[in-house]
C-alpha cells in the first residue's frame, strides 16, 4: 500500500484546503501568509511534489492572467512571485523525488548594449509560471553567451529582449551567431520589446515576435506541442 | 520611376520603387511627423494614400492602424513602400506647431559682465579688434564696439529657446522659442541617437537644427534691427545627445551600454555654418555624464547649487529626469529614463502643449472638476502637465487606486459627480476629463512608469549621499515643462516623497539663464569646468537595487 492510500480522508481534505489557500495567498500577494501555509503543509506532513504545480504554479498562472488583463501591474505581479518564492523555499527541503517535468526549456536575456531588464524579468516570470524551465542570462548579454547557453541547455526557444532602438540591432547578431555555430535550427527565436515587431523579426531572421508575456507563453505552448 | 504627389504641399516627388513614403518625403524636404523615426511604433506618420492596386504596399508594424482609418485609406508612411504613381495626403505640420506654449525664463544669480569674447577699438588704425580669450581673432573697420551681441540657446529635445543678448550691457534683448525640428524625425533621445548613428541620419538631424538656428537668428535680427554679423558667440546648452547632434558628432556610444559621451564640453567650436560674425564661435558648457548634460551644468550654475547651505534637490523633469542633489557643497547627479509620457507621447489623447491641450485639472470640494485648456477652446487632447494633474487628482479622490487601477463606479468611493465620467471603450474602462478627451488604463500605466523612474532616481540619489527626504530643505524643479506643474499633483501621485510638501519651487528655464551666464562671464567657464569633475555620477543602470526601488515607486 502506498502512503497516499493510507492517508485519511481528513488529511486529504485538509491538503485540498491548504492547497487552495496557498494558491489564493499567492494571487493576493500575501508573502507571509503564503510562507505560513507552506509551513503548515510541511508540519502536517502533507507535502507532495504535485503541490508545486497545483498550488504554487497555479497561483502564479492566475496572477499572470490578471497582469495580462490589466488588473495587476508590475508591482503586484512581482509581489505574487515573492509569495510563490517564499512558499517554494519552505518546500525545498521536502522536494525529493520526481519534479513535475517542464513543458519545455527557454533561454532568455536582454541583448548586448541594453541594460534594461525589468520587462524581461516579467516575461521570464510568466513563462516559468506557465510551466517552463527558464535560463535567464541577464542583461547586456553578448551573442556568444546566448549561443553557449543554447549548446548547454538545448532549449526549445531563445527569447531576446531589447528596449531601445539603439540595441535592437544586436538581436540579429544572436541569430547570426547561432547560424554560424550550426545551432540555429535546433530552437525557435522569439523577440520582444518596445521597438521591435513581426516585420523586424522577419528582417533579422527570427521566428516570432511576442508583444507581451502572455503571447510568449502561447507561442511556446504552440512550439512545444508541435515538437511532441 | 513612381511619382508621388503630396497633395497638401502640392509637390511631385520621384522615388525609386520600394522606397517608403516617409523616405521619399524626407528626400524631398517634406516633413511627415515621424517621432519614432520610422520604427513603426508611434503611428504618428499616418497619411492618406490614393493609387491603383499594387502601386503601394504596407508592411505590418508594431503600431496597429484602427480599422476605420484603414478603410479611409490611411497607412503608415514609414511602413508603406511605393511601386507606382500615388497621391499622398500628409498634413502640413509647419502651421500646427506655432502655438506651442514654452516658458523661456529661468532663475539666475548676479555676476559681472566679463565675456570671453571682447571688442576693442584701436583708434590709431580706426579698426575694432575682436578678441577671444586674449587672442585676436578678427577685426572690423571703424568703431563697432557698440554692436556686440551673443546668443544663449537652450536646446531641448522638443523645444529650442534662443535669447539674443547685448554683450555690452548683459541685457536680454529678445528671446524666441521654436520646436526642435529634429523631433519631427525622431521624437525621443534614443531614437535620435539610433538615427544619427548613420551618416545620412546625422546629416539630416544636424542640418534641420542648424537651419532652425539660422531662421531664429534671422528673425531675432530682423525684429530688433540688428545685423547678424555682429553676433560673436553662441552657447549651446542642452542634454548631452542634443549637443552631439547640434555639433554634428556621431552619438552612437551614447545609445548603448556603457553609455559614453564623445564630447566632453568645456570648449569652443566653429560657428561658420551659423548666421553670425565670421569670427564667431560656439561654447559648449562641460558635460557631467552621458545623460546629465550641459543643460544641467547651466542649471547648477544658475541655481548656484554648490554654494547653497543645507540640502537642495534640483530636478529637470522631462523625457529624461536629470537631477542633482547638493548638500553643503557636495554634489551628486543622475538621470533616469522617464520616457515621453510627460510630453504627451504614447498617451491615447496625448498632445503637445498647444491650443486645445488640457493643461490643468482639479477636482473641487463638491467633486466637480475644474479644467483649463490652452487657447480657451474645446479640449482636443492632454499635454504633459495636464496628464500629471489628472493622474495626481484622480489618485487623490480615489478614481485611480493605489495600484494604478481605474476604479469602477460601483466599487469606487469617489464623488457621484465623477462617476458618469467613467465609461467603457472597447470593453475597457476609460475616464473622461472633458467631452471628447479621456485617459485609459494604459495611459495611467505609462504615467506610473514615468513617475516611478523619477522617484526611483530621487531615492537612489538620496541614498548615495546618505540624505533622508525629511532633511531636504528645498526642491527646485527646472525646465520649461516643470514650470506648468503643481506641487500637489507631483506629490499626490508619489513622483516626489510626501516629505517634500511645501518645499517645491519651480525655477523655470535655468538651462537658458545658465547659458547666459556662460556667455557673459568667462570666469564661470573655468569654475564650472572644474566643478563638474567633482560631481559624483550616480549610475543607476548598474545598481542591483534599482529594480526594487523602481518597482516600489510604481504604486501611488
Amino acid at each position: 500500500m502506498t502512503a497516499e492510500t493510507r492517508e485519511t480522508k481528513g488529511q486529504a481534505a485538509l491538503r485540498e484546503q491548504l492547497k487552495r489557500n496557498l494558491s489564493d495567498a499567492i494571487v493576493e500577494m500575501e508573502v507571509e501568509e503564503a510562507e505560513r501555509i507552506a509551513k503548515e503543509i510541511t508540519a502536517q506532513g502533507l507535502f507532495q511534489m504535485n503541490l508545486l504545480e497545483t498550488s504554487v504554479a497555479a497561483g502564479m498562472a492566475v496572477a499572470s492572467r490578471l497582469y495580462e488583463e490589466g488588473e495587476y501591474f508590475i508591482p503586484e505581479l512581482l509581489s505574487c512571485a515573492d509569495a510563490a518564492e517564499a512558499a517554494t523555499e519552505i518546500f525545498r527541503p521536502y522536494m525529493l523525488g520526481e519534479k513535475p517535468a517542464p513543458k519545455g526549456c527557454v533561454v532568455i536575456g536582454s541583448v548586448e548594449g541594453d541594460t534594461h531588464d525589468i520587462g524581461k524579468n516579467i516575461v521570464a516570470l510568466v513563462i516559468e509560471a506557465g510551466g517552463y524551465e527558464v535560463h535567464d542570462l541577464g542583461r547586456d548579454v553578448p551573442a556568444s553567451v546566448f549561443a553557449d547557453a543554447v549548446e548547454a541547455h538545448h532549449p526549445d526557444a531563445v527569447a531576446l529582449a531589447s528596449l531601445m532602438t539603439t540595441s535592437m540591432g544586436h538581436m540579429a547578431d544572436v541569430v547570426q551567431e547561432l547560424t554560424r555555430r550550426g545551432t540555429r535550427s535546433s530552437c525557435k527565436i522569439i523577440i520582444g520589446g518596445k521597438p521591435v515587431s513581426t516585420s523586424f523579426a522577419k528582417k533579422i531572421g527570427a521566428d516570432y515576435y511576442a508583444p507581451g508575456a502572455g503571447e510568449a507563453v502561447r507561442l511556446l505552448d504552440d512550439i512545444c506541442s508541435r515538437r511532441s | 520611376m513612381p511619382d508621388i504627389y503630396f497633395k497638401e504641399q502640392d509637390q511631385h516627388v520621384q522615388a525609386a520603387e520600394g522606397t517608403t513614403i516617409l523616405q521619399a518625403a524626407r528626400d524631398a524636404g517634406i516633413i511627415v511627423e515621424s517621432p519614432c523615426d520610422g520604427v513603426g511604433t508611434c503611428g504618428k506618420c499616418k497619411v492618406q494614400v490614393e493609387g491603383p492596386e499594387g502601386s503601394f504596399l504596407s508592411e505590418e508594424a508594431h503600431f496597429q492602424m484602427p480599422p476605420e482609418l484603414t478603410a479611409q485609406g490611411y497607412v503608415l508612411a514609414c511602413h508603406t513602400k511605393v511601386y507606382g504613381d500615388i497621391t499622398v495626403i500628409a498634413p502640413n505640420t509647419a502651421s500646427q506647431n506655432k502655438t506651442l506654449k514654452i516658458l523661456s525664463e529661468g532663475e539666475s544669480f548676479s555676476y559681472s559682465i566679463d565675456p570671453y569674447i571682447k571688442k576693442v577699438y584701436a583708434a590709431p588704425k580706426d579698426k575694432t579688434f575682436i578678441l577671444a580669450g586674449k587672442q585676436k581673432v578678427g577685426e572690423e573697420d571703424g568703431d563697432t564696439t557698440d554692436k556686440f551681441y551673443g546668443l544663449a540657446i537652450d536646446i531641448g529635445t522638443t523645444t529650442l529657446v534662443t535669447a539674443l543678448i547685448d554683450m555690452n550691457t548683459g541685457e536680454e534683448i529678445d528671446s524666441l522659442s521654436a520646436l526642435n525640428p529634429q523631433s519631427l524625425h525622431a521624437q525621443d533621445v534614443i531614437t535620435r541617437i539610433h538615427m544619427a548613428s548613420k551618416e545620412e541620419g546625422l546629416k539630416l538631424l544636424y542640418e534641420a537644427i542648424r537651419d532652425e538656428f539660422n531662421n531664429t537668428i534671422d528673425e531675432l535680427c530682423k525684429r530688433n534691427h540688428i545685423e547678424s554679423k555682429y553676433i560673436y558667440e553662441a552657447i549651446y546648452s542642452g542634454n548631452t545627445t542634443m549637443i552631439h547632434l547640434a555639433t554634428r558628432t556621431n552619438p552612437e556610444p551614447l545609445g548603448q551600454f556603457p553609455y559614453t559621451a564623445v564630447i566632453k564640453g568645456g570648449n569652443t567650436v566653429s560657428a561658420a555654418e551659423l548666421h553670425m560674425s565670421p569670427f564667431g564661435n560656439i561654447y559648449l558648457p562641460p558635460i557631467i555624464s552621458a545623460y546629465v548634460g550641459p543643460d544641467i551644468t547651466s542649471g547648477v550654475l544658475a541655481a548656484q547649487l554648490e554654494k547653497k547651505k543645507g540640502t537642495t534637490l534640483f530636478i529637470d523633469i522631462g523625457t529624461n529626469g536629470e537631477m542633482i542633489l547638493a548638500q553643503d557643497g557636495r554634489l551628486a547627479g543622475t538621470s533616469t529614463a522617464a520616457g515621453p509620457a510627460f510630453e504627451g507621447m504614447n498617451i491615447t489623447c496625448g498632445m503637445r502643449a498647444g491650443d486645445g491641450a488640457l493643461e490643468l485639472y482639479q477636482v473641487q470640494e463638491d467633486g466637480t472638476p475644474k479644467t483649463h485648456v490652452i487657447g480657451d477652446v474645446e479640449a482636443t487632447g492632454i499635454c504633459g502637465s495636464g496628464l500629471l494633474d489628472i493622474v495626481g487628482e484622480l489618485v487623490r479622490v480615489g478614481v485611480i487606486g493605489k495600484s494604478g487601477r481605474l476604479v469602477k463606479p460601483e466599487r469606487g468611493k469617489y464623488s457621484d459627480v465623477l462617476k458618469p465620467n467613467m465609461k467603457e471603450k472597447d470593453g475597457k474602462p476609460v475616464f473622461y476629463v472633458s467631452k471628447n478627451v479621456y485617459i485609459t488604463q494604459g495611459d495611467v500605466r505609462q504615467v506610473q512608469l514615468a513617475k516611478g523612474a523619477i522617484r526611483a532616481g530621487v531615492e537612489m540619489l538620496m541614498t548615495a549621499l546618505g540624505v533622508s527626504p525629511e532633511t531636504v530643505d528645498c526642491v527646485e524643479i527646472a525646465g520649461s515643462f516643470g514650470y506648468h506643474l503643481r506641487e500637489s499633483s507631483l506629490i499626490n501621485q508619489g513622483m516626489l516623497p510626501e516629505a517634500f510638501r511645501g518645499k517645491v519651487k519651480f525655477v523655470g528655464n535655468t538651462s537658458k539663464s545658465g547659458a547666459k551666464a556662460f556667455l557673459l562671464n568667462q570666469g564661470v567657464r573655468t569654475y564650472m569646468e572644474q566643478l563638474v569633475g567633482e560631481i559624483k555620477d550616480v549610475e543607476l543602470s548598474q545598481d542591483p537595487k534599482f529594480q526594487d526601488v523602481f518597482v516600489k515607486a510604481l504604486t501611488f
